[in-house]
């Protein structure tokens, strides 16, 4: 029965492949021989207008509602690859997804002509597939040079080479993750000052859990919360100088930040937190939306996340919670005695959209990106189409947001091609609200002025061939994981985790620190 | 009896004179070449499946060369570097294999126990049931679950067990019970797995078994009912053994995939917590392969797999034949 089933289906997928290839190798015709002579239409001065440079890209979706289907039959997209005389065929990748998926679509062969990536290192470096972009950025890049700080630029930059094009991190800040807290909440138990060290900040998170802020008469309160896997909860352990993305030099060697003494007080800190019910119960499976829909319900009163999302949230729980006049801000992160950096990794970039070796026309790509830079460029990214979701009429911009919102075209739009840090102009006229501008202002403050330097930006992939530390850094590491929550949630005492370091470093990790150390300390001191 | 069975399976294998005899003729009257071209249509109906198991099964098998290699993925197939069996060595060293492997073992132990025999006793309720309407209704709504994604089935449990917003949680509190900790507690993981995937797939994979039960010939029910059978004689003595030649042979394919427990099912509920008791071989090689790129110790894992599966497979096929009478082939 079975068999007979797959034959029958595989027959018929063969035709349908059949069908649908002589159908795509039609349409692809298409564009090649229409797209020359409405270039010539359009800009009459050149009479050989020349054939778009054909890219391929693979980015991040960002868990946005990307545009499905062809690139070329997406209205935004057709303008920006009319703008810039390219074909253009992006790959969307499922964000929590795509380290994975890169690997298999390289696995199988398939390397496109630009990736976006979160820094210059990585696979792709470590197998010496990126290209040097240097002189193409001299020659086809001016605007790119022009709105990308030196600070974005020098993370993409190995050996004097630059290995991307950056993007700066919203409101050129240095780190990705910041403190929120319900302003209001502090109002209400009388405390008006944000919290400057660790044991403030547990004085604060205890009024939340006892003197019921959200005044419904329960003990409902989640002080703080944050999500699977433990992440975002870099501020809480960056208060101790280190969290478990970042790295450290000490005697010599270059330690991952999550086998350091620094982490073992965060983890401290983290198990005080949940014995005193301080921290979510259920902070090791909240999934996003679960942990989004805690915050909008009006029961958690802080939590990290991205500085760019300041007014966001603000935004979401005006509408969840009208009645409660709730006021979200970004406090700067509390400070242990005797540490000088505190937050979380300093990232001076967003994403980096890398160029691999297999790409066809360098050039074109650079200029694909340095139009993204324009003036012209950046009001595309913000705004949209001109005439369609906003005008532009003797420089004055007026912006149709509820149109470009319902189009489901405004977030993906700037998430995936933005390529500049901070146009205030635009910003402002982006939120369209003076205390939008204000709130988001203050969390890049914030954002600005604190983080852990991060040592390993350009560190080459580290292979030690134990499996279960492959590599130096964290990625989700689930020895770490295991360990650190069976701390935190007092199944093990804190000085457990001195046994964890060693059997860190029997697994692998005295390799990784090895080749790391050497790395560090023949090219970075 | 004997005859109804072998409508089921092992058709070719109880007639071997008759079958080698038709081979026989066939050389003895005319060459393979003429044969096949009086009777083309067959074949070229066979070549799409053919093609199928070439191109999706047997050529991946050479993929299976990676095990020995240090494979890496810029470097392709051939060029990268000949280790031989050192990452079976890595595997047999590893801390932590010995874990994976016990847990992989005791879900796969309770899937046979609980989750196997749970569509068969649901096939055969539903066959006493008397009321068509009844029977239809009830057999839609059990296997509707199938339908529902890892992903919502674990967003169900969030929601039933959740120690805040649970149903469960709340219920319990209600008799001023505390909340149980279902989704991050070690001693409930493997328990809660194997029982959501009773739920999901119950109703499903009853059908083939009620789909066996309607092939039994009511002649035998008549003849037993006028040798004075109860219902449950008749349960032991005509359905059962109606229904063997079926449960045999999924069984057997069950234990052919012994090491293989669901890697979705395992995925979504897995979180730090509960490492312990529920990293199972295909979670671990999906974290070291997919997200590590450590090609060459997860194919590894993977031959290791196969190679145990086809030994098992293998064995309890003879077995079951000496046994029961019953196999593969």
């Amino acid at each position: 029965m079975f068999k007979k089933h797959k034959g029958l289906l595989l027959a018929t997928s063969l035709t349908m492949v059949v069908a649908l290839s002589a159908c795509s190798s039609g349409k692809s015709n298409t564009p090649a021989t229409v797209a020359p002579s409405t270039d010539t239409a359009a800009s009459p001065s050149s009479t050989t207008a020349p054939e778009p440079a054909a890219i391929r890209i693979f980015t991040s979706d960002f868990s946005q509602p990307v545009p499905g289907g062809a690139t070329m039959s997406n209205p935004t997209l057709k303008y920006l690859a009319d703008k810039t005389n390219t074909k253009l065929d992006i790959v969307f990748l499922p964000h929590t997804q795509m380290d994975q998926q890169l690997s298999t679509k390289y696995a199988a062969g398939d390397i496109p002509d630009v990736v976006m990536g979160w820094n210059a290192g990585g696979e792709l470096f470590a197998n010496n597939q990126l290209l040097e972009l240097n002189d193409y950025i001299d020659q086809y890049g001016p605007n790119l040079k022009k709105v990308i700080p030196q600070s974005a630029w020098d993370a993409v930059t190995i050996d004097g080479k630059i290995l991307g094009i950056p993007e700066p991190a919203g409101g050129n800040v240095t780190e990705n993750s910041i403190f929120y807290v319900r302003k209001d909440w502090m109002d209400k138990v009388g405390i008006t000052e944000a919290p400057k060290t660790p044991d403030e900040l547990l004085t604060l998170l205890r009024a939340f859990r006892d003197q019921d802020p959200n005044g419904n008469g329960q003990k409902d309160e989640i002080p703080f919360s944050s999500r699977e896997n433990l992440s975002w909860v870099n501020n809480i352990f960056g208060m101790y100088g280190q969290t478990h993305t970042t790295a450290k030099y000490e005697n010599n060697e270059l330690l991952p930040g999550f086998i350091t003494s620094n982490n073992k007080q965060g983890l401290g800190f983290m198990r005080t937190m949940f014995e005193e019910k301080l921290i979510d119960s259920e902070f090791m499976t909240n999934k996003r939306n679960v942990w989004e829909q805690k915050i909008q319900q009006g029961i958690v009163g802080m939590w990290n996340h991205d500085p760019s999302l300041a007014w966001d949230w603000q935004d979401r729980l005006n509408k969840s919670l009208p009645n409660e006049k709730p006021d979200v801000v970004a406090f700067a992160t509390p400070r242990a005695p005797g540490v000088t950096d505190v937050g979380s990794l300093r990232t001076s970039t967003n994403k980096v959209y890398l160029v691999t070796k297999k790409a066809k026309d360098p050039a074109a790509v650079i200029k694909f990106f340095d139009w993204l830079a324009t003036q012209e460029g950046q009001e595309f990214v913000n705004f949209g189409i001109p005439g369609d979701t906003y005008t532009n009429e003797g420089g004055k911009i007026v912006y149709d947001k509820q149109k470009d919102t319902d189009a489901k075209t405004s977030t993906w739009r700037s998430l995936i091609l933005n390529i500049v840090g901070y146009n205030e102009e635009l910003l402002k006229i982006k939120l369209d609200n003076e205390q939008a501008f204000e709130k988001q202002k203050m969390a890049y403050e914030v954002a600005r002025n604190e983080s852990i330097p991060n040592l390993m930006s350009a560190l080459p992939a580290i292979k030690t061939n134990q499996p279960e530390v492959p590599n130096f850094g964290y990625n989700n590491l689930p020895i770490y994981l295991e360990a650190a929550t069976q701390i935190i949630m007092g199944e093990k005492p804190l000085d457990y985790f001195d046994e964890f370091v060693t059997q860190y470093k029997s697994l692998g990790g005295a390799e990784a620190i090895k080749q790391a150390s050497d790395w560090y300390n023949s090219t970075q001191k | 009896m004997s005859e109804r069975k072998m409508s089921y399976v092992g058709l070719p294998r109880k007639l071997p004179n008759s079958g080698r005899s038709i081979g026989k003729e066939r050389h003895a009257r005319e060459p393979l070449a003429k044969f096949i071209r009086k009777h083309w249509p067959l074949y070229v109906m066979v070549v799409p499946m053919l093609a199928y198991f070439l191109v999706f099964k047997y050529i991946p098998l050479l993929g299976s060369v990676i095990a020995f290699k240090d494979y890496n993925i810029f470097d392709g197939f051939i060029a990268s570097k000949w280790v031989g069996f050192q990452w079976f060595e890595t595997l047999a060293t590893e801390r932590k294999f010995l874990l994976i492997f016990r847990n992989t073992l005791i879900i796969s132990l309770y899937q046979i126990v609980f989750a196997f025999p749970a569509p068969i006793i649901l096939a055969l309720l539903l066959n006493e049931v008397r009321k068509t309407a009844f029977k239809r209704t009830v057999q839609t709504l059990v296997y509707l679950p199938h339908f529902l994604s890892w992903a919502l089935v674990y967003g169900m449990a969030y929601m039933m067990f959740s120690t805040q917003t649970g149903l469960v949680t709340q219920l319990l509190s209600h008799f001023d019970m505390p909340p149980i900790h279902l989704l991050q507690a070690p001693e409930y993981f493997r328990t809660l797995v194997v029982g959501a995937g009773i739920w999901k797939e119950m109703g499903w994979s009853a059908i083939i078994f009620l789909a066996a039960l309607t092939g039994i010939s009511p002649s035998l029910y008549e003849a037993a009912q006028l040798d004075g059978a109860s219902r449950w004689r008749q349960l032991l003595h005509v359905t059962l053994p109606g229904l063997l030649p079926a449960i045999v042979i999924l069984l057997l394919l069950k234990v052919g995939n012994v090491l293989d427990v669901g890697f979705e099912q395992i995925y979504v509920f897995l979180n730090p917590l509960t490492y312990s008791v529920g990293e199972v071989l295909d979670t671990y090689s999906f974290r070291l392969g997919i997200i590590n790129g450590e090609f060459s110790i997860t194919t590894a894992i993977g031959l290791f797999k196969s190679i145990i599966g086809f030994v098992l497979l293998v064995s309890v096929n003879k077995l079951s034949n000496k046994i029961t009478g019953e196999g593969l082939y």
